[in-house]
């Protein structure tokens, strides 16, 4: 294990979050036009508006000082986990942001489980199988996958399983019947944590139809790079060397085809981390999800709720550097040969 | 057995797969027995435009014994014919699916359940239900009556006002409630400076009210204020909600200037119903509160849903698992008619939105407008021949037709005729008044006025809007009625963020300055709150001085209408006052100040088994007591 490539790509990430908050704080303060007082003072939405309400938050998230010093007070805050309170509720943005981030977290682990048990799997029989009725029947499931928009297939799944088949709930998070300790947020776990296993089950219950809209589309992006990928090694001579030395084919495909086939796949499968993300906004919206991106489509940008939106800008840059470095570190141990000296 | 001996059996096997499915299928569908039909009304208005065609006709005219003989050519014409349509549809009736409590879609989701800091809607649809106020509207008339307040005493002056309230009332939690929470409800409001202190125009500071003893409390209002509107901040839940003082105190108490973080997620009412659970972000369940003075309210319990997608809404509506879809949107209304279960009722104007665009006309935006286009200074600031030549050149009826699918009321003017202050008044819903007249488009009209505004023919022209599925469609009706007046329209539909950034920048150099003077577009269209409230607060977008920087309308008519208003405070002064708003309203409807499009109609879309429910945005609550009062 490269240790002083790891350091490295660690002091990286730090600055590279150091740039993340730099950017949304420039966004916030000096892109975005307007004056987030008088709006926060209820002036979108309302004639009556009190002097002193606007004078108080003025006051408040100090927008009669210098930029710089507002900079300043922001990174402080950063760093000590302070990211501002919300306009919306005057609580600080962290209460609602470790309350929705949690169960965002479980349907984005639950939406790669699917994808990669499902997607991996299916690019491995569909390269061993080229040219065959499942090579074409997965490459048209792989097609569709990636063709269809997020939230046409949310409102599909919904309108299917919900609607005509009664067998899944149409949103919501777990039965209303169950009541969690909450121990880590994800309720899931917190379903085990309790040791309420009909509560488990509910809570599956409610994360299929979302992870299944989400893990789709990076289902079908999975399954046709690893089919490529293992064609590629498939083709390669140590392949036909260890079916010579008489080795079994189960023991050929995934003992040395399949561990170098993965290293563009876990790569491809960090990048694509963002590109769920967006998916998340989408399909929480439609499945009343509680979670960050449905926190942020219908709390903070309709209320333009400056504080929320540059926390969880920062909370997702932070999110896409840590899968980043963890794919990194991940790479090394997949093939150690790689000199990234 | 061979190849073909095995596909033979499977195509056995499949065709009586499907028979048996087939025969089961019937054999179910038939015990469900004949459903019980129920016939289903609902009216639209819907316009219908005939063209005749340009001819020729020759005319005979007798004059003075001698006969002449002419040729006239009759130019095209379009006759427009409006009707109001009944539609009527026949519904199976559906099944009660929890009889004991009433599933209802929140229109947006709540934040928060401080009656003294919020001001959004979502809030009030909950905070309505758990928190009682000290007057209140007396059932679905506009009359005010007394909830928490008994009886009231008013000084000849109106700025002593002293209420009696009634005895033996109880927050949720059991402890009673007296003249100290009314007083603590009211300091808190002026203490802690969030939004909710907007609503009070000034008339609340820190010590106003008074609990003189357990069971009166006096508010001594402050010099030079607006009295008459103290019945109603009284009345409405946003600011006047009564919290439990004691229990408030237990968390947190008043902090001057914050916000208190205990009220965000937990109620201290006294109303119908209390919070029972409250996951954010997917429901709310409100529990009925038994010990409410009105008497228990008919149903259990109430739950909202915080669902933002009408498909599934609706999907959830007819599989009985929501029972009212409050504003409901009319271009689904076809969705749902005549489905099972479901009644669609049109119940007229509503008072949630009120569709207006307006121009620009702040001094920044107008001078660089017209220096930007070679124009005299002045061009645009205070044109009231542009402004009606725009207002003459609306397609109203497209409006109706087009963007609301009939279910829409063209709207004539911000204010209803006698607003608050008239006595007697309520005895007809002030929503039914007629206006003065109703603009309705005249392009040849339209351009006599924009000949006279001095703006050139090809001037380029920005409206902009927040995209909501009717202003989307609006601003297309609204770039043809523009373009065909002269102007070179261009339409922006942006969210939120990007829509406020241009009402309150000034002049596209970049921050407003202190909001008081700026605007970086032409026109705006948007949607607002219609109702008596509003009223009061529309004042400081008329004035001269006001702080409204993109309108700031200069009007010396108008100003001397405020200022006279602003010294009739006592309570005889009630009918000119009255005068005085209907003058404002003749005037600034008239000319076109702002033009007025359409007011939705509300659609309430609801399963048939909810009986005489109310919802009235304009009462700020929601009446959640009276949901169900039939069943």
């Amino acid at each position: 294990m490269n240790y002083s490539y790891i350091l490295r790509r660690f002091a990286l990430a730090f600055f590279v979050i150091l740039g993340i908050i730099t950017i949304t704080f420039v966004l916030s303060r000096v892109v975005i036009p307007g004056d987030p007082a008088y709006i926060w003072a209820g002036g979108l939405t309302s004639d009556a508006i009190s002097q002193e309400t606007i004078d108080n938050i003025t006051k408040k998230y100090h927008f009669d000082e210098p930029l710089w010093k507002q900079y300043f007070y922001y990174i402080w805050g950063v760093f000590n986990l302070d990211l501002g309170d919300s306009p919306a509720d005057g609580r600080p943005v962290t209460v609602s942001i470790f309350r929705f981030l949690p169960n965002t977290i479980a349907l984005i682990i639950t939406s790669l489980i699917i994808s990669i048990s499902v997607g991996i799997p299916l690019g491995i029989i569909s390269a061993y199988k080229r040219d065959e009725a499942v090579d074409h029947i997965s490459r048209l499931v792989a097609l569709v996958g990636v063709s269809i928009p997020a939230f046409l297939l949310a409102l599909v799944l919904q309108w299917t399983f919900y609607y005509e088949l009664s067998l899944l709930p149409p949103g919501g998070i777990l039965g209303e019947q169950y009541s969690l300790t909450r121990f880590t947020g994800i309720v899931p776990i917190d379903a085990l944590l309790n040791l309420n296993i009909m509560a488990f089950f509910s809570s599956i219950k409610y994360l299929l139809l979302p992870s299944i809209c989400l893990g789709t589309i990076l289902m079908a992006s999975t399954m046709r790079l690893t089919r490529n990928s293992m064609l590629d090694v498939l083709s390669k001579e140590y392949m036909r060397t260890a079916r010579m030395k008489g080795l079994r084919e189960r023991v050929i495909l995934l003992k040395h085809g399949l561990k170098n086939a993965l290293i563009p796949v876990i790569t491809f499968i960090g990048i694509q981390f963002a590109a769920l993300f967006q998916g998340v906004f989408v399909v929480e919206v439609i499945f009343q999800y509680p979670g960050i991106g449905r926190y942020t489509v219908i709390s903070a940008i309709k209320f333009f709720d400056i504080p929320a939106i540059m926390a969880i800008t920062l909370m997702v840059g932070i999110m896409f550097v840590t899968v980043n470095l963890i794919i990194d570190i991940l790479y090394t141990y997949l093939n150690p040969e790689i000199n990234i000296g | 057995m061979s190849e073909n001996g095995d596909r033979r059996n499977y195509l056995k096997y499949a065709v009586s797969a499907v028979v048996a499915a087939g025969v089961v299928g019937a054999l179910v569908y038939s015990s469900r027995g004949t459903p019980e039909v129920v016939q289903q009304t609902i009216e639209k208005t819907v316009i219908k435009t005939e063209t005749v065609a340009p001819k020729t006709v020759v005319e005979t005219q007798t004059v003075e014994g001698e006969t002449i003989v002419q040729t006239v050519t009759k130019d095209a014409q379009t006759i427009t014919k409006t009707n109001v349509e009944t539609i009527v549809a026949e519904e199976e009736k559906g099944e009660v699916t929890q009889p004991d409590r009433v599933n209802i879609s929140f229109r947006f989701p709540p934040a928060s359940t401080d009656p003294q800091t919020s001001t959004n809607v979502a809030d009030i649809e909950l905070m309505g239900n758990v928190y009682d106020t000290m007057l209140g509207y007396v059932g679905d008339s506009m009359d005010r009556g007394g909830n928490i307040a008994e009886s009231w005493d008013v000084s000849s002056d109106m700025q002593t006002w002293t209420f009696k309230l009634r005895k033996g009332l109880t927050f949720h939690d059991g402890s009673a409630l007296t003249a100290a929470d009314v007083a603590y409800s009211f300091s808190r409001l002026a203490r802690m400076k969030q939004r909710a202190l907007g609503l009070t125009l000034g008339l609340i500071e820190a010590d106003t009210a008074v609990a003189v003893d357990s069971h009166t409390v006096r508010f001594d209002l402050p010099a030079g204020k607006f009295y008459p509107f103290l019945p109603l901040l009284l009345t409405s839940t946003m600011g006047g909600g009564i919290v439990n003082s004691k229990l408030v105190e237990a968390n947190g108490g008043i902090v001057d200037g914050e916000a208190n973080s205990y009220l965000v997620d937990n109620a201290a009412g006294s109303g119908p119903y209390s919070i029972s659970n409250w996951e954010k972000g997917i429901h709310a369940t409100l529990a009925r509160f038994d010990d409410f003075y009105k008497g228990p309210a008919s149903t259990k319990e109430l739950k909202f849903h915080e669902l933002t997608e009408a498909a599934t809404k609706i999907a959830m509506l007819k599989k009985g698992d929501l029972d009212i879809y409050v504003e409901f949107p009319p271009s689904r209304v076809a969705d749902v008619l005549g489905g099972k279960g479901i009644v669609t009722n049109n119940e007229g104007p509503a008072n949630g939105a009120l569709y207006v665009t307006a121009m620009n006309n702040s001094t920044t935006w107008a001078e660089k407008k017209a220096d930007d286009l070679g124009l005299p200074s002045g061009t645009f600031k205070d044109n009231s021949d542009l402004r009606l030549a725009l207002a003459w050149a609306v397609d109203y009826d497209k409006v109706i037709d087009i963007v609301f699918g009939g279910f829409a009321t063209q709207a004539a003017g911000h204010t209803p005729y006698g607003i608050e202050g008239i006595p007697g008044q309520p005895e007809t819903d002030p929503r039914n008044v007629p206006p003065p007249f109703l603009f309705k488009k005249d392009l040849a009209k339209a351009k006599e006025y924009f000949a006279k505004s001095g703006v050139p023919e090809g001037t380029p022209w920005e409206l902009m809007t927040f995209p909501t599925d009717a202003s989307k469609k609006l601003i297309v009706v609204l770039k043809e009625s523009f373009d065909a007046l002269g102007l070179d329209v261009t339409t922006a539909v942006m969210d939120i963020p990007a829509y406020v950034g241009k009402l309150f920048s000034a002049g596209g150099t970049g921050k407003t300055s202190e909001g008081k003077d700026g605007g970086h577009f032409d026109m705006s269209l948007g949607a607002h709150g219609f109702g008596i409230p509003s009223a009061i607060t529309m004042m400081p977008i008329y004035q001269t001085d006001s702080p409204r920087g993109y309108y700031k309308f200069s009007d010396a008519r108008l100003d001397g209408i405020f200022a006279e208003i602003d010294t009739l405070t006592k309570a005889d002064d009630a009918a000119r006052r009255g005068e005085l708003w209907n003058q404002f309203r003749d005037i600034t409807y008239t000319e076109a100040f702002r033009i007025y499009l359409a007011q939705p109609n509300a659609i309430w879309v609801h399963r048939d088994w909810i009986n005489d429910y109310r919802f009235s945005f304009n009462r700020t609550h929601v009446p959640g007591h009276m949901i169900s009062k039939g069943y």
